[in-house]
């Protein structure tokens, strides 16, 4: 699964340690989700969309052939 | 906060007490097994119960990083790498604990060495059959 975080949050001029302490969550994880190797809860994706006012489906590009 | 400093000050003095007490057992003919039993408990509370009112007493000090170690602790992220590398580890100690036992057989143990260890892999799968039948009834 792709996502558009880091594009986000360097448009939102934030850095990861900000964005990590918005979300309650810790650096390391907005670290690993914008290079894709971590895929987010579905609770963490909603708190990600609500954060940049937008949905899911803005944020999360499902690629159908991902196992 | 303050209750979790309450019950550790508590554990940590009832750890001194078993540690007391095992002293003053042993030199009044105590088996030394239960000393022994006394003091490993005693110690393990106090040591265990010190460390965690240090932390709390740092937590106070500096309360940005006590906000970074619940941000940590509660992180899914490292929820997620907690739980998986538990998970592999008592697999791997389960096939430990058989291999053990078929070492024991090899060197001639005694019988309840091969048992307790046959004991505690069968243990092992049973729990673990019985968590996963209650988290498809849970989840």
């Amino acid at each position: 699964m792709k996502n558009r975080l880091e594009e986000l949050r360097k448009a939102h001029g934030l850095r990861q340690e900000e964005l990590a302490d918005a979300l309650e969550v810790s650096r390391q994880t907005i670290g690993s989700l914008e290079n894709g190797r971590y895929n987010p809860s579905i609770l963490l994706a909603f708190k990600i969309a609500r954060y940049f006012g937008l949905t899911i489906e803005d944020i999360f590009i499902y690629e159908e052939d991902q196992t | 906060m303050k209750r979790k400093q309450i019950l550790f000050t508590l554990l940590l003095i009832a750890g001194l007490c078993l540690v007391g007490a095992a002293l003053v057992l042993q030199k009044h003919g105590v088996p030394d097994k239960t000393g022994g039993m006394l003091m490993g408990l005693g110690s393990g509370m106090f040591t265990a119960s010190a460390a965690t009112l240090l932390t709390l007493r740092q937590e106070r000090k500096n309360p940005a990083a006590a906000r970074q170690n619940e941000i940590s602790l509660k992180d899914e992220r490292n929820i997620a790498m907690r739980n998986r590398a538990k998970a592999l580890a008592g697999d791997v100690l389960q096939w430990a604990v058989l291999a053990a036992a078929w070492v024991a057989i090899g060197l001639g143990a005694s019988l309840w060495i091969v048992l307790l260890a046959v004991g505690v892999f069968v243990a092992k799968s049973l729990l673990e059959l019985y968590l996963l039948l209650q988290y498809q009834k849970t989840m």
